[in-house]
Parts: structure tokens; C-alpha cells; sequence
């Protein structure tokens, strides 16, 4: 598997992002309160949003370096998002959905992508149905099928399993590990929910206040962070 | 006299019409779209470039469109050396007067629609490689059909009830640049009232219609999953 390393700088009115870290095991946790920075952070991942200083890179391969003023663009292929609101296309069918980011491929190759990334998610039998007929798991599902079917080598996960109820997230999540795992792409998810930190024993990075605070195992990372609440508490 | 709907006016106005809408909705699909996605000042600027004739009168926009289009300027004589013949008071004349006068009726439509879309789906469509011509293809168009529908309609009868600009630009002349608005003014300065009233019912008709065409299909339910 890559590893992922991000050492980036953005400012905006009065917040200020200044996350360094590295990726270089799944599951890998990006962990922190509503307002550190985590969602603007995968944004400039992913290269929806520029950075005002820093570097990001996928083993050797430079994403963006600012001081080169080589800026990674979304729609390259090799970073995929997917968010807790699934974001799939209203107009089109499941199979549609899946296929609309390797369009350029021959339709046979098209349709066996597709098939083959449904199959992979468990969501073979939802191919021909409308998204508007999908439940939120299966949603999921898709958008992952979908995020994975260009061949990503790096896959961010924004919330993406937050209103699941449990057994479907486990299931998800398991799932979604061994997939990784298979295919070679390194992969970031993040959450505010303690419990899948402890869930699926990540590597956890936490987040506040826009900075990376503290890496580690899960029941490491976590527990030093309740001490400190505890502390504040008094 | 014979109180009657003047044909030829009719004919002539619904072909400016339709032409006017066809070309309004090649520039406003892009155009919008790009106002709409875009935080850049010149965007900002050309939105209230776009909206000056929702706010000036008619004969300012006919008047400098005259003088421009006219034999005395450089655009209006290399129009005229090209065409054969000067774009005031013809009916390429009017098609240009009425893209223009008509522009917001067709850009605001396509700009809020596309304002309107979810980010999400514009984020996963960038992540998915769709940009440009692609993006308005595959996603802004299927997903702005209501505001299409409204931009079309609303370009159409707005330049059905053109009057100022028409006038200006392309005088009366029967065939070649008389509309229905301008015949039913020949027909009121002539005391044939009968004539003027038939031919405004058939325009209160013809608008009503794309009208209800709005009201009926434009606010059908649609699903949208992700709203």
C-alpha cells in the first residue's frame, strides 16, 4: 500500500489549517470535533480546494507543492471522495452513477467495471434501479463502487458512513478494508464518532483546531484525549 | 375595412421568436452555468452587464443598437460589406436586437438553476473527471431541465411582446421587420381598433400558453434524490 503524506497550510479569515501527517496503514482515522479543519483538509486532498503552502504526495508521486506552484486537480483519477451525503446523481440509474467517471472507456470494458465494482460492494443486484429507490446503506455502497471504479490510489471518506446504523457501518467497514487491502489504495476516513475509531482499531490522527495533535492506536490517541478532558473538567 | 389578425405579422413574430430562443439558449446554457459556478469578479460584472435591459428603457438599447449597426460606424459598414445589405431595419437586425434585449430573460433562469444544484453533486462530477462542455452535458443540463424550460419560455414571449427595441431597430415594414406589438400600434394610430383587438387576444393567447407551459411542466414533481 502507498503511503500518503501531507504536510500542508491554509488560511482563512481566522481559521488556520497546519496539518502534517502520513498515511501509511488502513484503517486509517482522521478524528476530531465538528470545526477542526477535518473536512477542509480532505478538500485540499483531494484537490477541490488549493492550499496556500505545503506538499502533498502519494509515495513518490507529488500530488501539489506549492513552492514548485503544482496544484493537484480533482478529476485526475487518482483521488476519490466520497461524503456522508453519498452525492449521487438524481437523473441517472445505479449503473450510470458507477460508470459516469470512466465514460471514456469502451462500453464492454464500461460494463464490466461497473459489474465488477457492484459485485465487489455486494450491490450487484441494485445495477438498474433509480437512486431515489436506494437506502442509505446501499447508497453508500454505490458511491463507493463508484469512487472506486476509475482505479483510485487514494481514497478520502468524509463521514461517509454517519447516520448507518451500526451493523451496516461495521459491515461496510469490513468489507471495504479487505477491498482496499486487495487493490493497493491507501485510504483516509473521517469521522467525529468515537466509536468507529474503537471499532475497526484504527490508526487514529487527532484533529483540533485545524493542527494534528496526537497519532496513534485508537485506545492510545483516545484515551490521552479524554484525560485531558477530564483535566479541563476539573 | 375588413377587422382581421395580421398573418404576415404573426408569421414574421413567431419566427423571431423561435430563432431568438434557439440562439438565447446556446448562449445562456454556457453563460449561466459559468456565472453561476464561478466567484470571480468579472463574473459578478457580467451578471449585471447581462441585466441592463431589465432596467433600461427600450429606445436606449434600440438607439445605440441602431448607431451601431447602422452605416456610420466601422462594425455596421463591415456587417453591411458582409451581408450585402446594413442589419438596421432587417430582420437579422431584429434577431440581434432581440438576443440582447432578451439576454437576462434566458441567462437569470440558467444561473439560478445551476446556483441551485447541490455542491456535492458538482464536487463528485470534478472528482469524476467532468468539467467544461462535459459537466453542462452530463450533469448541469439534465439537472437544470425546469430552468431550461423557464429560460426558453420566458425568451420566447418576451420577445413576442417586444415593442421599443423592435422599432427603433427595425422600423414597420411589413414582411421584413413589422411584429404583431408594432401592428397592433399601426392599427390603433389608424382608428381600427377591431383589428388591434383581435390581433392583442391572439397575443394574450399565444403568452398564456407558454405561460401554463411553465406553470403545468416546469413545477412538476421531479425526484431528486440527494435534495
Amino acid at each position: 500500500m502507498p503511503e500518503l503524506h501531507v504536510s500542508v497550510g491554509h488560511h482563512r479569515g481566522s481559521f488556520s489549517l497546519d496539518a502534517a501527517f502520513t498515511v501509511a496503514r488502513w484503517p486509517a482515522l482522521l478524528f476530531g470535533p465538528s470545526g477542526a479543519g477535518k473536512s477542509t483538509l480532505l478538500r485540499i486532498v483531494a484537490g477541490l480546494d488549493r492550499p496556500d503552502t505545503g506538499r502533498i504526495a502519494l509515495d513518490n508521486h507529488v500530488l501539489t507543492d506549492t513552492q514548485q506552484h503544482s496544484f493537484h486537480k480533482a478529476g485526475s483519477g487518482v483521488v476519490q471522495l466520497v461524503s456522508q451525503r453519498s452525492a449521487l446523481f438524481p437523473h441517472l440509474s445505479v449503473r450510470d452513477n458507477v460508470a459516469f467517471g470512466i465514460h471514456r472507456l469502451l462500453p464492454e470494458e464500461q460494463r464490466a467495471r461497473v459489474d465488477e465494482m457492484l459485485t465487489l460492494l455486494g450491490a450487484a443486484h441494485l445495477a438498474d434501479r433509480k437512486i431515489d429507490r436506494l437506502s442509505g446503506g446501499e447508497r453508500q455502497r454505490v458511491a463507493l463502487a463508484r469512487a472506486l471504479a476509475p482505479g483510485p490510489q487514494l481514497l478520502l471518506l468524509d463521514e461517509a458512513f454517519t447516520g448507518l446504523d451500526g451493523a451496516a457501518k461495521q459491515e461496510i467497514l469490513c468489507e471495504l478494508t479487505e477491498l482496499l487491502a486487495r487493490r493497493h489504495v491507501v485510504a483516509l476516513h473521517v469521522t467525529h464518532e468515537v466509536a468507529d475509531a474503537f471499532a475497526i482499531e484504527a490508526e487514529v490522527f487527532l484533529m483540533r483546531q485545524g493542527r494534528i495533535v496526537a497519532q496513534g492506536p485508537a485506545q492510545d490517541v483516545l484515551a490521552s484525549e479524554r484525560e485531558q478532558m477530564l483535566k479541563v473538567l476539573g | 375595412m375588413q377587422p382581421g389578425v395580421d398573418w404576415q405579422a404573426l408569421w414574421l413574430t413567431l419566427r423571431l421568436a423561435s430563432i431568438t430562443t434557439a440562439i438565447l439558449l446556446m448562449i445562456a446554457l454556457p453563460l449561466g452555468s459559468w456565472m453561476a459556478l464561478s466567484r470571480s469578479r468579472i463574473a459578478r460584472t457580467l451578471e449585471a452587464v447581462v441585466a441592463l435591459p431589465l432596467v433600461l428603457p427600450p429606445t436606449v438599447l434600440g438607439f445605440y443598437l441602431l448607431v451601431l449597426l447602422g452605416p456610420r460606424t466601422a462594425p455596421g459598414r463591415w456587417i453591411a460589406a458582409v451581408l450585402g445589405h446594413p442589419l438596421a431595419f432587417s430582420f437579422q437586425g431584429l434577431v440581434v436586437g432581440s438576443v440582447i434585449y432578451s439576454l437576462p430573460f434566458a441567462v437569470q433562469p440558467m444561473t439560478a438553476g445551476v446556483g441551485n444544484i447541490d455542491h456535492d453533486l458538482l464536487d463528485a462530477a470534478h472528482l469524476l473527471g467532468s468539467r467544461g462542455a462535459d459537466l453542462l452535458r452530463r450533469v448541469l443540463i439534465p439537472l437544470t431541465r425546469r430552468s431550461i424550460l423557464t429560460a426558453a419560455v420566458l425568451s420566447f414571449t418576451h420577445t413576442i411582446g417586444e415593442f421599443g427595441v423592435v422599432l427603433m431597430l427595425g422600423g414597420s415594414i411589413p414582411g421584413r421587420t413589422q411584429t404583431l406589438s408594432i401592428s397592433i400600434y399601426d392599427q390603433v394610430e389608424a382608428f381600427d381598433y377591431a383589428s388591434a383587438n383581435r390581433t392583442s387576444l391572439l397575443l394574450i393567447v399565444i403568452a398564456l400558453a407558454a405561460l401554463l407551459a411553465i406553470y403545468w411542466w416546469g413545477t412538476a414533481p421531479v425526484r431528486n434524490a440527494d435534495a
